[in-house]
């Protein structure tokens, strides 16, 4: 055949594919609606996922707003001002670090966290330094890892409501099956863990497959991270990040602290995964977006001082929950669907605890032990034995996990003697004479809206108002009763330290009883309270008034001139808090 | 041994203020054990809210729900604990299988190693829980028994040997599953005086929880 005799052919073929393109066509305009003319499903402007997909690509139960409010407006144009300083500043790194604190905290844009993650979790120097590691692993991986079966597993329910994760073996999908696999062999001592799907999944939201095996390695192994103690055989991050937390609520949030013991409210149900994937999926995720920014800037602390946070900004709707149901409702499904702040007064609630509990020394938790960290060498291939092979299991438990056994129920003991504390507590006038408690100033519920609208974050009431009486005589009284209480001596050490001089008569004597509280003398609260308050006092306006040896603080962020005019008294101030709440919200 | 307050105590009619008796009222520990992705969340899921999600999320932990449901003259509330499956949260479980008075041990019949791991956890139950804990078997996923590797004879027989209720359920079709809780409510004893202290019984409601309980079952 000769060339041209060749190209006639090829052109003839071309137009014939066009003329069957055009009859296709118009067959499907010549049968309209008649059923038998299938149309895709994207082709309907019904087609719910345009509808309910939010910007991070999470599927919603209900249709997001069509329209952006003026609010939503501002934002985007404040972002797009944001990106640029962020681009900026990504070319000239390292940053000042007053300056990235500053910008980490407002929140790094969204189109600015691929690369501000990476730089943050050192992705370009780990590849740099480990050039064909990744895809070694992924190959030792599929032929001895032991974890694919619990990983495929997980990979198939992890974000399924995510556009990137919604299609079994797609692209994301894919990629985080590689990259837990991989990495289940580089660190073969951790191997996989549940928590570290979730983790990694998100990581892949923002990074590509390689970059996201890295970002995890450093969140895993880098001590500011120390995710390696979270995850590994015996959880020993979890049990001393849970045990601080509790004792941090039995510093400054005591009166929750009973209720959730009274309630059986244990930490390790609430907390573990706050902990082990940082809030992913229990606060909304454009809030714990923001939170993944602060934990990568400043590590493991942001994870103590958000779980304080979370329970501060809720507290006095979770004291109204009067059974464990409830509470355990809220934390781990409400707060997920409407956080009731929006994302920048969360934050702004966050930066003040953190400060706060440094303040007090609070908020680095106990060192931690050698067995947080891996102690083989990363990246050495050990071939796993017969009875991880087979995925057996062992018929008894290690020495590790019988250590956390004991712990645990050791724990619960504990919080059962506490019950009973409690049940004293409450009929003592410790309870009674309430003038500790703040204000409930908005029930959270009366938010609740679709959790569409929540993580777009329209709502700003992130204002606090407290009250309370540090009255000298209803400190003894509390004191007295305290001494009713049936406390195990506990953490004696750190409440003579921590407590001021006064009260350090109170816990000598109470000793001498052989009874002692819990943790702290009973004012240790009040004044801790005081001290959120006053440091809340430095960024906010207030008013502060002396009547009758009581001290009525009040703090109303951006608090108008109408409120500061009032003159409230011990008694009236519950009105007053609303009225000024009242008009709070209408400004708002 | 020892038991925290919320387990365990006395079950008997309860007065109301004019006398009249009214429904007995018990509250019961249960726990869900078994393999990691056998479904137990689930099951829990289609009993507590009837429904099922395809892509249920993994439990980090445990989560903890509650349930309600009248038998004969009973209101019987079941405090239900769901496990995370995973072997590296293994060494947590002690703490919600302590003091139940229940439990579901759940394996997926297309996965035989799951029925082995289901029969070391009845094993764990039997030597650590309290003795008189009630078990029952469940092979979940039973929509897909066409594709079967554990047969119904095999884990009916293994379940009878060792003293445990069986019933394969099926959380996407509902099959079975509030039946498998009914009969574990059954089988729990609700008698008067019951051990105030021991595993066997189940706490008794105040009035205030009674009543709101009432209204939400017995539809």
């Amino acid at each position: 055949m000769t060339a041209a005799a060749h190209d006639d052919e090829q052109q003839h073929a071309l137009v014939k594919r066009a003329d069957d393109e055009r009859e296709d066509i118009f067959k499907r305009y010549e049968l309209g609606l008649d059923p038998s003319n299938v149309v895709d499903s994207w082709e309907n402007p019904t087609f719910e996922i345009y509808h309910i997909t939010d910007k991070y690509g999470f599927m919603h139960d209900s249709r997001l707003p069509s329209t952006r409010d003026s609010q939503e407006v501002q934002r985007t144009k404040i972002e797009l001002e944001r990106d640029k300083k962020w681009m900026k500043m990504i070319a000239h790194w390292p940053p000042h670090p007053e300056k990235l604190h500053k910008r980490v905290y407002k929140g790094i844009p969204d189109r600015i966290r691929w690369p501000a993650w990476k730089r943050l979790l050192h992705v370009e120097e780990s590849m740099a330094q480990n050039e064909g590691v990744y895809s070694r692993m992924l190959l030792l991986a599929k032929k001895y890892s032991t974890e694919t079966r619990q990983i495929d597993a997980d990979v198939n329910r992890q974000f399924r409501d995510n556009l990137a994760y919604r299609e079994r073996y797609s692209v994301k999908q894919c990629s985080l099956f590689n990259v837990l696999n991989a990495y289940s062999i580089f660190n073969s001592e951790l191997g996989y863990c549940q928590g570290m799907a979730c983790v990694a999944g998100v990581l892949l939201l923002y990074m590509q497959e390689e970059e996201a095996f890295w970002a995890l390695n450093t969140l895993i192994t880098d001590k500011k991270y120390g995710m390696h103690g979270l995850f590994i055989e015996g959880f020993p991050k979890l049990t001393r990040f849970i045990d601080h937390h509790d004792r941090i609520l039995s510093k400054i949030m005591r009166k929750l602290h009973k209720h959730f013991i009274k309630h059986n409210v244990d930490a390790l149900l609430y907390a573990i995964k706050w902990f082990f994937v940082v809030f992913v999926e229990r606060v909304p995720f454009s809030l714990s977006l923001r939170v993944w920014d602060i934990f990568l800037l400043d590590g493991d602390r942001v994870i103590v001082a958000m779980a304080v946070t979370i329970l501060y900004l809720h507290k006095d709707e979770l004291l109204r929950l009067k059974d464990m149901d409830a509470i355990i409702e809220y934390l781990q499904v409400k707060l997920h669907k409407n956080f009731g702040y929006n994302d920048d007064d969360a934050i702004q609630a966050l930066e003040r605890v953190m400060k706060k509990l440094k303040d007090l020394k609070l908020d680095a938790p106990p060192p931690a032990k050698v067995n947080e960290f891996p102690t083989r060498t990363l990246g050495h291939f050990v071939e796993a034995d017969l009875e991880k092979k087979i995925g057996r299991r062992r018929n008894d438990y290690t020495d590790t996990e019988k250590q956390v056994i004991t712990d645990v129920i050791s724990r619960q003991e504990q919080n059962a003697i506490e019950v009973q504390s409690t049940v004293s507590y409450e009929t003592s006038e410790c309870a009674t004479g309430d003038a500790y408690s703040m204000k409930t100033y908005q029930s959270i519920t009366s938010l609740a809206t679709s959790p569409a609208i929540s993580s777009y974050s329209l709502y700003s009431n992130g204002f606090v108002v407290t009250n309370f009486d540090i009255n000298n005589q209803t400190s003894r009284s509390r004191s007295q009763s305290v001494h009713n209480l049936n406390y195990q001596q506990q953490q004696s050490q750190l409440s003579q330290q921590s407590q001021p001089p006064s009260f350090a008569i109170y816990n000598e004597h109470s000793l001498q009883n052989g009874l002692m509280r819990h943790s702290f003398g009973g004012d240790s609260d009040s004044r801790n309270r005081l001290d959120v308050a006053l440091e809340a006092l430095q960024s906010q306006k207030l008013q502060l008034q002396h009547e009758n040896n009581t001290h009525i603080i009040r703090i109303v962020q951006n608090c108008s001139s109408d409120v500061t005019g009032k003159q409230p008294n011990n008694h009236a101030n519950n009105d007053d808090d609303e009225d000024a709440l009242s008009e709070e919200n209408t400004r708002l | 041994m020892a038991t925290t307050p919320r387990s365990g105590g006395a079950s008997g009619a309860a007065q109301r203020p004019n006398g009249t008796s009214q429904n007995k009222s018990c509250q019961f520990k249960l726990v869900l054990l078994g393999e990691s992705a056998v479904g137990k969340s689930s099951l829990v899921l289609r009993f507590v809210k009837g429904q099922f999600h395809e892509y249920q999320e993994s439990t980090i932990g445990a989560a903890f729900l509650t349930q309600t449901i009248c038998i004969e003259d009973t209101v019987v509330k079941f405090e239900i604990w769901d496990t995370a499956g995973q072997e590296r949260y293994h060494s947590l479980a002690p703490m919600y299988y302590r003091g139940a008075q229940a439990a579901i041990v759940v394996y997926d019949i297309q996965n035989q190693d799951s029925f082995q791991r289901a029969k070391t956890w009845v094993k764990e139950l039997h030597k650590q829980a309290s003795p008189n804990i009630v078990i029952a078997l469940a092979g979940n996923k039973a929509d897909l028994s066409n594709i079967r590797v554990v047969e119904f004879d095999e884990a009916k027989q293994y379940a009878e040997e060792n003293g445990l209720l069986f019933m394969e359920t099926s959380a996407k079709t509902g099959m079975n599953v509030n039946d498998i809780f009914l009969a574990i409510a059954k089988k729990l004893p609700k008698n008067d005086g019951a051990n105030n202290q021991g595993a066997g019984a189940g706490r008794r409601l105040n009035e205030n929880e009674t009543n709101r309980q009432t209204n939400n079952c017995c539809k």
